[in-house]
């Protein structure tokens, strides 16, 4: 069933050409203005995240509850029945242990990410990751802290694994973050072994490449990069990535590099946020 | 319609693209979701271009584009453009689309979409100058597209009893 709806009994084909038309060139201009790096948030944008991003973290939050209560209560129905108060006072306590379980490695992770970078002197802030980009070609994720929190934009995210990206947009309570793997991504970043410059940029999904190393560098597959420390963004020696495949094409004065990043992205839940001072 | 009528409209179907984003990106990736992300601001906008008839339709585009770049970094800018270029050509065949069977919306769909990913990968382009974003863009657009034409009829379905007006202002295609 089609449903067609007139809202203006009159002939409105002026104003519909002259508002196409409007609206045309108001979003050819909001498209060359774009900036794919850093975005100031609006007025209105600042709403819409703060209102929206506690369900998103509530949405990601309720899997590891859901996933608690199947594997511990639902899938247990059947062997409940053969089972007496012991052994289900037993389960209890197994489901405690577990619980406590994850608390510690939690615990442990925080407690490892907090002390991550000691020596970098950047406020670090401790932040969990609420949810990704809608659009499956941008690499973006959206992290449960903002500017209220102290978080600065183009502050540097990291893990204890590396580096995870840059801060791109700001609300009060939660930001978005560039990752690495974003194709808009540019990382000044240097191999351990050769002390070779190059420029990495995010490749594909689970890929970066690194540009602009010239033909004559050694480098092997296998080769650590960590970030150089210019761009005036990320900290100099936060680990990017490892080189895993190197193509030297018969012509040309650069050689075309992939590395895996550091981090399983995949994997992300926390991550901590370099403030400058 | 009674512009009350047109607002509360647009309010639910504003509310409806919110719990579906909120479905793309912390449902999806919850569930282990990770590489596609069907966008179902293209639905609800092909829904609008196909089935509204009013000049102020780039207006509502622009607004769902806008809740839209609260959601991703892409912004508001690229999707209303190829929005209304959506508009204006499916305008003056409005006549002609009748969403009669479920595959015959799953196709329009499904071309719209191409008309689009078109549109907004040339305009991207010309903004990054990255071929190789755009070739990354159709490897994912392709299966994503094809969720989203397969979801339309029941989305557009939902959408009809959101927009559903009087009877004796509503024509019904065969």
């Amino acid at each position: 069933m089609a449903v067609s709806v007139t809202l203006i009994n009159t002939s409105p084909n002026k104003l519909k050409l002259a508002l196409n038309i409007i609206i045309l060139f108001v979003s050819l201009y909001g498209a060359s203005k774009k900036d794919l790096t850093e975005e100031k948030i609006t007025f209105f944008q600042r709403i819409v995240i703060e209102a929206t991003a506690p369900i998103q973290s509530f949405v990601i939050n309720l899997r590891k509850s859901v996933n608690f209560f199947f594997d511990h209560y639902v899938f247990l129905v059947s062997t409940s029945f053969d089972n007496d108060q012991l052994k289900k006072k037993v389960h209890e306590l197994e489901n405690a242990i577990f619980v406590l379980r994850e608390l510690e490695l939690e615990n442990r992770r925080l407690k490892d990410l907090l002390k991550f970078g000691e020596e970098i002197p950047r406020e670090k802030i401790l932040a969990q990751v609420v949810g990704l980009d809608s659009t499956s070609e941008f690499k973006v994720l959206r992290i449960n802290k903002g500017s209220r929190d102290g978080i600065k934009l183009k502050s540097t995210v990291v893990t204890t694994n590396g580096l995870v990206g840059h801060i791109y947009r700001l609300s009060d309570h939660y930001s978005d973050v560039l990752s690495i793997l974003d194709q808009n991504s540019r990382i000044d970043a240097i191999v351990t072994r050769t002390r070779s410059h190059g420029v990495v940029q995010g490749f594909s999904d689970y890929k970066c490449i690194m540009k602009y190393v010239t033909r004559t560098e050694p480098i092997q597959v296998g080769d650590e990069l960590v970030t150089a420390g210019l761009g005036n963004i990320y900290p100099k020696g936060l680990k990017v990535g490892t080189i895993v495949n190197i193509e030297r094409e018969s012509y040309g004065i650069t050689q075309f590099v992939e590395l895996v990043p550091s981090i399983d992205f995949r994997k992300l839940e926390e991550v901590v946020v370099l403030v400058q001072p | 319609m009674k512009i009350g009528k047109i607002i509360t409209s647009f309010l639910l179907t504003i509310l409806l693209l919110l719990i579906l984003e909120i479905v793309t990106t912390a449902f999806f990736p919850a569930i282990g979701l990770n590489k596609y992300r069907p966008t179902f601001n293209i639905l609800i906008i092909l829904f609008l271009a196909i089935k509204l008839e009013t000049p102020i339709l780039p207006i509502f585009i622009l607004i769902v584009q806008l809740f839209h770049s609260a959601f991703t970094i892409e912004g508001w800018a690229f999707g209303t453009f190829a929005g209304v270029i959506i508009c204006m050509i499916v305008g003056p065949l409005k006549h002609m689309l009748h969403l009669s069977t479920p595959l015959i919306t799953i196709l329009i769909v499904e071309l719209l979409q191409i008309v689009w990913f078109i549109v907004e990968s040339v305009l991207l382009f010309f903004r990054l100058d990255k071929f190789s974003f755009i070739i990354e863009r159709f490897w994912l657009f392709l299966p994503e597209s094809i969720i989203i034409a397969i979801c339309s009829p029941l989305f557009f379905k939902l959408l009809d009893m959101i927009w559903k007006e009087d009877k004796d202002r509503m024509e019904v295609g065969a």
